[in-house]
């Protein structure tokens, strides 16, 4: 078929090829490590293909081999999936696709269909990861797919590629205010619309509903941010921050478990007393259901609920970074009024830990005062060479006997259980709390970073009068934790994995400010793009007035915001004085622009030679160099003569009207 | 790009300024014509505001690609809706947000361009019409991806696409063509150009539709048995046989606006020794009359068609010839303009029945 110059137009010309196909490669490259490598392999193969028909006009594959060969991956992706559908295999059959689709694009109309595929294929990069790091990779790659639909519409006579991403920067930066006016306005769902398929979220560390040997000393191997806290005023000191999670209640001798609190329970009595706290936490997804908070909360955030031991649960898992504000009192009393609570505190699994019960009973012969037998119990630890260690020894029977009698080394989760059995044996009633201590304070966001390796177990007590009573055992163990943080208790690992730098140490500072400065943009990353939702827009457009909730007030709201920015583009487009091509007039553009601040403005109408006269007749003290620039630009753009380009650039840079 | 090969063979196609005044333009001041569009009868200085395509006669719809684009978006959006994916909604955003942006730009990209009519060379009828035009593109902004076509126009076979591709440079003009095929003798308009542009994404399409006044002048369609007339008058009295006028050569001269291609001396052309044109002496000896009386026919049409055939064959065998119509003579002569002028007259006929 001879194919008319006409139509080419309309074709998929080598050069376009050539950007569709490195748009596609440059947004499969973050997603080649977590496909199989037979997907890096067939597409690559593939995109050679294309380049090389490309480029050297090898033929590409008959109808009949393209479909045989997706039918053909098709079935490689079941294969290697065991199913079509999710997030994975999704992706993956995405990029195995858009392979096939290049094989067989010859029209324009298929490059439109490849490079709505490139788009989309950045979103779904955005389901594994959402760091700044992926977002300006992204808008490089977004940057490069809207040139290639320039590519589409201009000739290569017309535009060149650089002038090309000029273009698509130029109009990127246009549509970034309707972008933001857009992101912040949209209504924000606060949950899916259907069924996410089971691996929309991938497994994260963190607190769990039970609590066995090792399980939070393998947390404290973590960085990974598990919540920010900004207060409302000053942070209270570092041992006051029990951030409360999960409370357990049952153990069978080896783990406790949280377990819900009998419907029978009736509701907790507190009395709020001393000064509250307010303070606004944005936690990490962790797949769970509760909300961290300091003792004890007041206020219930949107879709959480209070148990009766004071924990705020969530109605479904966190599974996205959330923002939710508290108000604690620190000092309320809290008290029990029911006998099934009292019990199930007391409870113990039979026929463990003799040791332990025989030393609790020995103290409550002594003392009939329960605060006696906690500071006893306290002592028992201080007094006797505990250590505290991220890496305790196994403990293979009886956890709490071999822990208290024989290694004597342990993390606080040995030592919570260990003085809860001691507790519940010598007849007061405790519990296990799990949660995090303390947390880093950034100075540079003025916010606490609350980080895995923070992840604390302690106990509460019963104590008639008084109600729940905080005890934390590690503290009589090694009050440095809990007064000075996890980092002075045991220093962490930062620089590279393996190696160790000593704490303390001016490397050591340099990396932790670091730290600091890069966890302050992460911060504002999380807390304005990624964890903007529901909640933090009905908090904003509250300051501003609206509700959120108020559907047709924001669609007016978005449709006014957006129809008047397209309208003040419109009108700066039309209107505004585009840039001379031609350096010297530029140079020179520049040259009269500083004369209009001093009040000489050059009239339409008026010639170079005409102007300097006016200025120079106007401001007698510029009259030498505006002479002098004048005669250059002459010389440069009229007489064609020599100058060299950068003295006349030099001349009008020096140039300085008063 | 650039211009087409005409159709017709002769003359014009080597010098294309020999019938300067008898096109498009040059109409304007000689000839008033029936039907003609209010813009024609402007001075032909008159570049401005006529020819402007103006920003509120844009018009702008998506075409099937940008639809396209738009379900694509649409599907971005409820995955991040679905998965709240904060960046899934960056980038769905930024995609309304550019393709808003490019409606701006493509009616950008048409307005304030000027188009203005050119020369069209004239045809016989069944031809096609070669329409030129030319874009104006005043200030710092360069123009891309442009189409024109002619709306009226007949969207010939696969032979003539009716749309054109073009762009036009910062602050500079192009010369463009439009072709569409003349049905009748006389002076044919094709309507209205539609220029329009898929820039910058080709999501959108902004167009805008302006008469220009495009005008061709359509001879008769040169169809005829009947042979050329043998009735020779001498001119200075004399009636010599048949004299072809290419009997003898007498020697060269300068070329002259007018001269046929076929008397130039080419071997000398291409020894770049000027345009010199060969002279016979037997050309200035007799003189053949075409008279609307001498065809054989009732039908005014079949006529002129004759008439036209006649001027064709005459102008070929460089013969001296006059026309004589009803109502209007043209006196003997020869050459290029001559027969532009036989043609013309022939075209603008007006027997008063067809009127």
């Amino acid at each position: 078929m001879r194919v008319n110059p006409e139509t080419r137009h309309w074709m998929l010309t080598p050069e376009r090829t050539l950007w569709i196909t490195g748009c596609l490669v440059l947004v499969m490259v973050p997603h080649m490590l977590r496909t199989p490598v037979w997907v890096l392999a067939c597409f690559a193969a593939l995109a050679s293909w294309r380049v090389a028909n490309a480029t050297r006009g090898i033929p590409l594959p008959s109808k009949w081999l393209v479909i045989g060969l997706s039918g053909a991956m098709l079935v490689a992706v079941y294969a290697s999936y065991g199913t079509l559908l999710g997030r994975n295999a999704g992706v993956t059959l995405l990029i195995v696709l858009a392979g096939m689709k290049l094989m067989e694009s010859r029209h324009l109309r298929d490059a439109y269909v490849l490079s709505s595929l490139g788009y989309f294929l950045v979103i779904t990069n955005f389901l594994y990861s959402q760091s700044i790091l992926t977002g300006v990779y992204m808008l490089v790659v977004v940057l490069i797919m809207t040139a290639t639909l320039i590519s589409f519409c201009t000739g290569r006579d017309e535009l060149h590629a650089r002038a090309r991403l000029r273009m698509a920067a130029t109009m990127l930066a246009q549509a970034a205010p309707i972008m933001l006016v857009l992101f912040f306005l949209f209504p924000r769902l606060p949950g899916p619309l259907w069924g996410l398929p089971r691996d929309a979220h991938s497994a994260v560390s963190g607190l769990s509903e039970s609590m066995s040997p090792g399980h939070i000393s393998r947390l404290s191997l973590s960085d990974a941010v598990a919540f920010r806290v900004k207060f409302q005023g000053k942070a209270p000191a570092p041992n006051q921050l029990y951030w409360r999670g999960p409370v357990m209640w049952h153990t069978d001798g080896h783990e406790w478990k949280s377990g819900q609190s009998p419907r029978s329970w009736r509701s907790q009595y507190v009395e709020l007393r001393g000064e509250p706290m307010d303070y606004t936490v944005t936690i990490e997804p962790h797949q769970q259901f509760w909300l961290f908070a300091l003792e004890t909360p007041t206020t219930i955030p949107r879709g959480a609920q209070m148990t009766r031991d004071f924990q705020l649960r969530t109605l479904k898992p966190v599974h996205a970074r959330r923002r939710y504000q508290v108000r604690s009192f620190p000092d309320a009393r809290r008290s029990v009024t029911s006998i099934e609570e009292q019990s199930a505190a007391l409870a113990l699994p039979p026929a463990m830990h003799p040791k332990a019960r025989a030393l609790a009973l020995g103290w409550r012969s002594e003392h009939a005062d329960d605060d006696a037998i906690v500071a006893r119990a306290l002592a028992y630890f201080s007094g006797q060479p505990f250590v505290y260690t991220l890496t305790p020894p196994l403990l293979k029977n009886d956890p709490v006997d071999e822990f208290l009698f024989d290694t004597r080394s342990g993390f606080c989760e040995n030592y919570a259980s260990s003085f809860a059995v001691l507790m519940r044996a010598a007849g007061i009633p405790a519990r296990i709390v799990t949660g995090y201590q303390g947390g880093e304070l950034n100075p540079l966001g003025d916010y606490l970073i609350v980080r895995q390796r923070d992840a604390h177990a302690w106990t509460e007590v019963w104590l008639g009068d008084r109600g729940w009573v905080r005890v934390d055992p590690t503290g009589a163990v090694s009050p440095r934790r809990i007064q000075l943080g996890m980092d002075a208790a045991i220093p962490p690992t930062m620089g590279p994995a393996g190696l160790d730098l000593p704490s303390g140490g001016p490397l050591w500072e340099t990396l932790r400010g670091w730290r600091h400065g890069i966890d302050a943009i992460k911060t504002g990353w999380n807390e304005w793009v990624l964890g903007y939702g529901t909640n933090r827009q009905y908090e904003l457009l509250a300051f501003f007035g609206v509700d959120a909730g108020n559907l047709s007030a924001l669609s007016v709201a978005i449709f006014a915001t957006v129809g008047g920015m397209l309208g003040f583009l419109a009108l700066w487009l039309v209107w505004r004085r585009p840039v001379p091509a031609d350096p010297v007039a530029r140079v020179y553009q520049r040259f009269c622009r500083k004369l209009a601040r001093t009040g000489i403005v050059r009239r339409g109408c008026e010639g170079p030679r005409d102007f300097a006269a006016r200025a120079a007749f106007a401001r007698p003290s510029l009259r030498e160099a505006v002479e002098r620039i004048t005669a250059m630009y002459v010389a440069l753009r009229y007489a064609g003569q020599s100058i060299p380009l950068g003295e006349f650039k030099r001349a009008v840079g020096a140039f300085r009207p008063r | 790009m650039g211009q087409r090969p005409r159709r017709n063979c002769c003359a014009k196609c080597l010098f294309p300024d020999v019938d300067a005044p008898l096109t498009g333009l040059g109409r304007a001041a000689s000839v008033s014509l029936p039907g003609s569009s209010p813009g024609f009868d402007r001075k032909i200085t008159d570049t401005g505001a006529a020819h402007l395509l103006r920003f509120r006669r844009i018009y702008i719809l998506p075409t099937r690609q940008g639809l396209g684009f738009a379900l694509a978006v649409a599907v971005m959006l409820l995955g991040s809706i679905n998965y709240g994916n904060a960046l899934g909604y960056v980038l769905s955003f930024m995609l309304v947000g550019i393709s808003l942006v490019s409606m701006l730009h493509a009616v950008r990209n048409l307005s304030g361009l000027r188009l203005l009519p050119d020369e069209c060379t004239p045809v016989f009828a069944g031809e096609t019409a070669s329409f030129g035009m030319r874009a104006d593109n005043r200030g710092q902004r360069q123009r891309f991806g442009l189409l024109a076509r002619l709306s009226g126009g007949h969207r010939g076979g696969a032979e003539h696409d009716p749309v054109l591709h073009f762009h036009v440079d910062a602050d500079s003009m192009r010369r463009i063509e439009l072709s569409a095929r003349a049905g009748h003798r006389g002076w044919y308009s094709p309507g209205p150009v539609t220029i329009a542009t898929r820039f910058p994404f080709g999501l959108f399409r902004a167009w805008s539709r302006k008469d220009i006044g495009l005008c061709c002048l359509v001879y008769p369609r040169p169809v005829g048995e009947q042979p050329l007339p043998t009735c020779l008058l001498g001119e200075s009295g004399h009636q010599g046989g048949l004299e072809r006028g290419e009997d003898e050569f007498s020697g060269l001269r300068d070329y002259q606006q007018g001269d046929s291609a076929r008397r130039v001396h080419w071997k000398a052309v291409a020894r770049g020794q000027g345009i010199p044109v060969k002279v016979f002496s037997g050309a200035t000896s007799g003189v053949t009359m075409l008279r609307w009386q001498d065809v054989g026919s009732d039908d005014t049409e079949a006529r002129l068609s004759q008439l036209s055939r006649w001027i064709v064959d005459a102008d070929r065998q460089n013969l001296r010839y006059g026309l004589s119509l009803p109502g209007c003579d043209v006196p003997a002569d020869s050459g290029h303009p001559h027969r532009e002028r036989c043609l013309r007259a022939l075209a603008l006929y007006d027997d008063g029945a067809s009127a």
